[in-house]
């Protein structure tokens, strides 16, 4: 018994590894692949343009990660993305602080995240149904709010944001830095992250155990509007404007990256550590198309393609024992 | 008194779950008094035909969602499935010297060969629905841009044209071609083993795989009519817009979706069937017309599409119960 | 028993949608002492267990905790009232480690200021290590619960019921999973609860585990209190009679006659997935053929391998002489005429929210329909004959399955089978849950059955029903047939001891 406990326990440290790598070999053969094809991509400038560009897509796949940890899904993340960076910035165009303006972008977030929580948890929606409603909901205010055009808000303090630098580093990496030490703290040092585990490994076991399910899976799509809200108001800052359309389809490519990552929709497996991984591959994905000159009509058509034949092969691999 | 009090609970005892079954015809009919009374262009014979003209091509995209959604699973990509197919479909039929039916084989054959991919992917590599067909929706949605060149095709042979905008007996081509397809589903569901195995599939997946029904056939089947009603759906909007672009698709996924759920197809599979989603359709072609007959900005179909599909469910879910209970109880 | 008892429950109702679970039950249970409760499938021990623990409440009757009267709404208060179930079902959280289940809602804090939200990891570990040396195992604490064993998994429950400082702890059928070996250090550590004063409830079905445990053994049936009693003071064959409440002969009316052809011949069908090693059975037409074992030996697993619903590593399935491919499916099965009547009726069974109708034909819509257009006509033949041979009580064939009762449901998957046309059946647990008069209808169906010539091999966890209907029995035993009896030479005792492994009757099979 014993010594089965220690081999069965060193077989998970490498199961863990095992799946790491699979994305980040991939990962590098795209580096590789895109240096050979275009100069300009192995240089540090862009190498610093895909971490920006990756960032927002970072903060958006970690609220995936937690909320495909449960078994859930938020096909609203891109547009709650788009409606609190349209609030950030209505709020500052009516005469508000930055600060408190960014703020309101953030509550706006997390609101429609406590709404997704509410129709989950309480209202027993299938995650889809209610997020894809929110989706419809969000994404429709925030056309009805700009008017179907783009708003714009410069104030110092917000624009820092998105094209500051601390040090030499982005604003847009930092904030994504902090997004992700928050989290890691959140699913591994509190007592709210085994329940992110249980959720998705065990639901019927943890009530059991005493763990109140439903108010801990509400705070999960709090958790992960907030973090959408953050995303939103970064963007925004970049952009030195919201757009009612900026968000769509960000939603997919979060997903994307928590699933490349290893992280799955069976029994609460998987964890953030792979989700950068999987941030990584799509960040490098669309900046090197875009540096080797792949026409934007191909953009979409390909990344798609390329994505689900990933999560396709993935799962097909990892079922015949090939992968972990 | 007290004699009478007493027995009233069992003489006016409301059967809920046919209540329930008939919940959607009260709400339709009280839709239409609404209309009617507020706005006195509802019921003119033209906004009526509008209506139904308008409906019918969703309720065609919808038909198919149903059956999708009936077997536990859910088609995100038939927006984009539409747009790819009518954008596929137009540029074949601009092809010189081929036939009409080829270029209308080759849209509605586009969005059958999508749909046979999300099959694929749901039943043989067992990917979430919703994962597998939002997959599909946005390389369906990648590629009618690629196909489109960054131009909009335009300016259809009149005899193409006439399956949007032709009558038949008084009556406009899509309702007659929507029936059609009604009638081939109904007959599918009704009185087909394929229906059977759908249904069952759908109620409980592992029950139907034990009483020997093939589970993959079932569900590939499934999405694939579900892609061709997209396909489909996606001829008839080019006909009638005489034209192809590649927003064609765009916001239909929400109302269709809503369509179903109003029409009382449960997200859960198995329960609900393609008669109630007509009735859903028209329910939520009703309240798109009545907005813009009520002066609304169209900008708040979004949040109104959005907001209806989550109380719809919501309202579904709990007047299911609601009847359960009573049954288990009675 | 003396002093005040941990747990005193009293009058005890519970009913669920057509069925009476628990029917004016007491139980109580002192410090020290295992509390072993027994009784058929659907006697109401699970229903009782949860009860207490705080996962359903009752419709009346009373419990005392140490005296004071209660009402537990919630596993929660369950806990804080110092009871701990576990659970058949794991309750572990796969992808968390060892203390992180154990501590899982209750987990230690940080002291530091501002930190207080944060898990103390390490005093966490530390505390799960010394309770786990306390119960004498060593399971490491940060291994990922996933990639433990079964009986290591159970060690952690029993830590984890352990923790909250419970003085009693339910045990839910624990030995189901276990091999002799893992089972021997379960009963190691149960005697050293009870030595620290902990009360156990030992739910079980293997009735020798009785008397090497327990200290009083209750019995269940049908929902009903029969009796309590010192388990120096019974034997097995008391346990059994106080279980079934009734002689096997006049239950059982079979008509045994010479089998025919042969049905299903599985020669060396082992399965490292589903722990099946080497099995070799037979069954006949004309015959019922019984597959005795206890739970986790084996039974449901072999019955799905033969059907084609789990794939097997190796061996051979011959169907009415007809070799059958390895990688087969449950439709290509149908279709040669085998039926299984699953384990679990209400999720492999049928289709619950689905009509009668629709649940009857669903296994022979190829056979009914060959042309796959369903004629309404046809359909309400079969649908109708087969409510009126088996007695369906229900109104008509458009009611929902879900609103029939257990018996009735039961029928109703019958009737799928007998629609098919099928030569060869396999009942897994056919009475299970299900009320006696119904049972007795099942049994007749079955005789009926082999009297028409077809074959019939049965899964059964109820020995009388086992010895009353079968010609010949097998007996598995950890994945594998250890023996076979021929009908006249079976015998409680003789089988029981076939299932626990303590003799190995049949070496030919081995």
């Amino acid at each position: 018994m014993e010594t089965r406990a220690t081999t069965e326990q060193t077989k998970s440290l490498p199961s863990l590894l095992q799946r790491v790598p699979a994305v980040a070999w991939v990962l590098l053969a795209l580096i590789a692949f895109f240096a050979m094809l275009a100069p300009g991509f192995f240089t540090l400038g862009n190498f610093l343009n895909i971490a920006v560009q990756g960032s927002v897509l970072m903060v958006l796949a970690l609220a995936a990660t937690i909320v495909i940890l449960t078994q859930g899904i938020d096909l609203s993340s891109g547009a709650i993305l788009t409606f609190s960076g349209i609030i950030a910035v209505l709020s500052m165009q009516a005469g508000l602080p930055a600060p408190l303006a960014m703020l309101a972008g953030l509550l706006t977030g997390l609101a429609c995240g406590a709404l997704n929580g509410f129709l989950v948890s309480w209202a027993l929606l299938p995650p889809f149904i209610a997020t894809l409603g929110m989706q419809g909901v969000a994404g429709g205010l925030a056309v009805v709010l700009s008017r179907a055009g783009a708003i714009y808000a410069d104030a110092p303090f917000f624009t820092f944001f998105g094209s500051g630098r601390l040090l030499i580093i982005p604003m847009p990496f930092v904030v994504a830095a902090v997004a992700y030490l928050c989290t890691w703290v959140v699913l591994y040092q509190t007592p709210f992250g085994s329940y992110i585990f249980a959720l998705g490994g065990n639901e019927a076991g943890a009530a059991l155990s005493g763990v109140r399910t439903k108010s801990w899976k509400f705070g999960v799509y709090v958790f992960a509007g907030l973090l959408a809200g953050v995303g939103g108001v970064v963007m925004a800052a970049r952009l030195r404007a919201a757009d009612p359309i900026v968000g769509v389809g960000w939603e997919f490519d979060a997903i994307a990256a928590t699933i490349l990552g290893g992280t799955s929709f069976e029994e609460g497996r998987g964890g953030i550590a792979g989700t950068i991984a999987g941030v990584a591959l799509i960040a490098v994905l669309r900046n090197g198309l875009n540096v080797i000159g792949l026409a934007t009509a191909w953009q979409a058509a390909v990344i798609g393609t390329i994505i689900i034949g990933a999560i396709v092969l993935d799962v097909l691999l990892k079922r015949k024992g090939i992968l972990k | 008194m007290q004699e009478t009090a007493a027995k009233k609970p069992a003489g006016l005892r409301l059967d809920l779950s046919f209540v329930y079954r008939f919940s959607r015809i009260f709400v339709l009919a009280l839709l239409v008094t609404f209309m009617a009374l507020v706005t006195p262009n509802f019921l003119t014979g033209t906004n009526t035909i509008n209506i139904l003209r308008q409906a019918s091509l969703s309720a065609i995209l919808a038909l198919g969602e149903t059956i999708v959604i009936l077997t536990a699973g859910i088609d995100l990509s038939i927006g984009a499935v539409l747009t790819m197919s009518g954008i596929v479909g137009a540029t074949v039929l601009k092809m010189d010297g081929v036939p009409l039916w080829v270029g209308v084989l080759a849209g509605v054959g586009c969005g059958a060969l999508v749909g046979l991919l999300n099959g694929l992917m749901v039943a043989v590599v067992r990917l979430p629905a919703f994962i597998a067909t939002y997959g599909t929706m946005w390389i369906a949605q990648g590629l009618a841009v690629v196909f489109l060149r960054g131009y909009i095709i335009y300016d259809f042979d009149k005899r193409f044209r006439f399956i949007g905008t032709g009558y038949f007996l008084d009556i406009p081509m899509p309702i007659i071609i929507m029936a059609l397809v009604f009638g081939v589903f109904w007959f599918i569901m009704h009185k087909s083993t394929l229906g059977r195995s759908l249904y069952a599939v759908g109620a409980r997946q592992e029950t139907a795989r034990l009483s020997g029904i093939n589970i993959q056939r079932t569900l590939i089947l499934a999405y694939t009519f579900s892609g061709l009603c997209a396909g489909l759906a996606g001829m008839l909007f080019v006909a009638r817009l005489n034209a192809a672009e590649a927003g064609l698709g765009d916001s239909l996924l929400l109302p269709v979706i809503a369509g179903v759920v109003l029409g009382g197809t449960s997200l859960f599979g198995g329960e609900g069937g393609i008669s109630g989603t007509v009735i859903g359709v028209i329910i939520m072609m009703i309240i798109i017309n009545g907005m813009n007959l009520l002066g609304i900005n169209s900008v708040w179909q979004g949040p109104v599409q959005g907001a209806i599909i989550i109380i719809a469910v919501i309202l579904d879910q709990w007047g299911r119960r609601a009847a359960a209970r009573q049954q288990v109880g009675g | 028993m003396t002093g005040v008892p941990l747990i005193a429950a009293r009058g005890i109702y519970k009913a669920f949608p057509g069925v009476q679970a628990l029917d004016n039950v007491d139980f109580d249970l002192y410090p020290g002492e295992a509390h072993v409760l027994i009784g058929e499938n659907g006697a109401g021990k699970s229903t009782l267990m949860k009860i207490l623990a705080g996962a359903y409440h009752p419709d009346a009757g009373t419990i005392e905790v140490q005296g004071n009267e209660v009402k537990i709404q919630n596993p929660r208060e369950a806990h804080s009232l110092g009871i701990s179930i576990i659970y058949q079902e794991y309750n572990l959280v796969p992808f968390l480690n060892v203390a992180q289940n154990i501590y899982l809602g209750r987990a230690p804090r940080r002291q530091t200021p501002l930190l207080g939200a944060l898990v103390d990891h390490k005093k966490m570990h530390a505390d799960a290590e010394t309770l786990l040396r306390s119960l004498n195992t060593d399971v490491d604490t940060h291994a990922t619960v996933k990639f433990l064993g079964v009986a290591q998994q159970q060690m952690c429950e029993v830590a984890k019921a352990v923790s909250v400082n419970a003085r009693v702890i339910i045990m839910d059928e624990p030995t189901a999973a276990l091999t002799s070996r893992e089972i021997e250090q379960l009963f190691n550590l149960i005697r050293l609860l009870k030595s620290k004063g902990i009360g156990i409830v030992y739910i079980s079905h293997r009735l020798n585990e009785v008397h090497e445990i327990g200290d009083r053994v209750t019995v269940l049936r049908d929902g009903r209190y029969i009796d309590t009693k010192q388990v120096s003071e019974v034997t097995v064959d008391d346990m059994i009679s106080m279980m079934v409440g009734r002689s096997i002969e006049n239950l059982y009316p079979r008509n045994y006659r010479e089998p025919g052809e042969m049905a299903l011949r599985v020669t060396g069908l082992s399965s490292q997935a589903l722990r099946l090693r080497h099995v070799n059975l037979n069954v006949r037409c004309g015959e019922i053929v019984g597959l005795a074992g206890l739970v986790g030996a084996g039974r449901t697993e072999l019955a799905k391998a033969i059907f084609g619903a789990a794939p097997y590593d190796s061996g051979a399935v011959e169907i009415f002489g007809q070799p059958i491919e390895k990688n087969n499916s449950p439709a290509k099965m149908v279709r040669r005429g085998v039926g299984l009547i699953p384990e679990d009726r209400k999720s492999e069974g049928l289709a619950l929210i689905l009509s009668v109708a629709e649940n009857v034909v669903m296994a022979s819509l190829e056979r009914l329909f060959p042309r796959s257009f369903v004629s309404g006509k046809k359909e309400a033949s079969v649908v109708d004959g087969a409510i009126k041979d088996l007695a369906i009580a229900t109104p008509s064939g458009k009611r929902q399955v879900q609103f029939l009762s257990g018996g009735n449901q039961q029928k109703v998957v019958l009737a799928k089978w007998l629609a098919t046309n099928s030569r060869l059946f396999i009942f897994d647990e056919p009475t299970r849950g299900i009320d006696v008069g119904a049972k007795a209808e099942v049994h007749s169906l079955m005789d009926r059955l082999v009297a028409q010539g077809a074959a019939v091999l049965m899964i059964s966890s109820e020995l009388p029903e086992i010895l009353g209907m079968s010609d010949r029995v097998y007996a598995m035993h950890e994945g594998r047939v250890v023996a076979e009896v021929p009908r006249a030479e079976a015998t409680q005792e003789r089988l029981l001891a076939y299932m626990m492994g303590q003799e190995n009757g049949n070496t030919r099979n081995n």
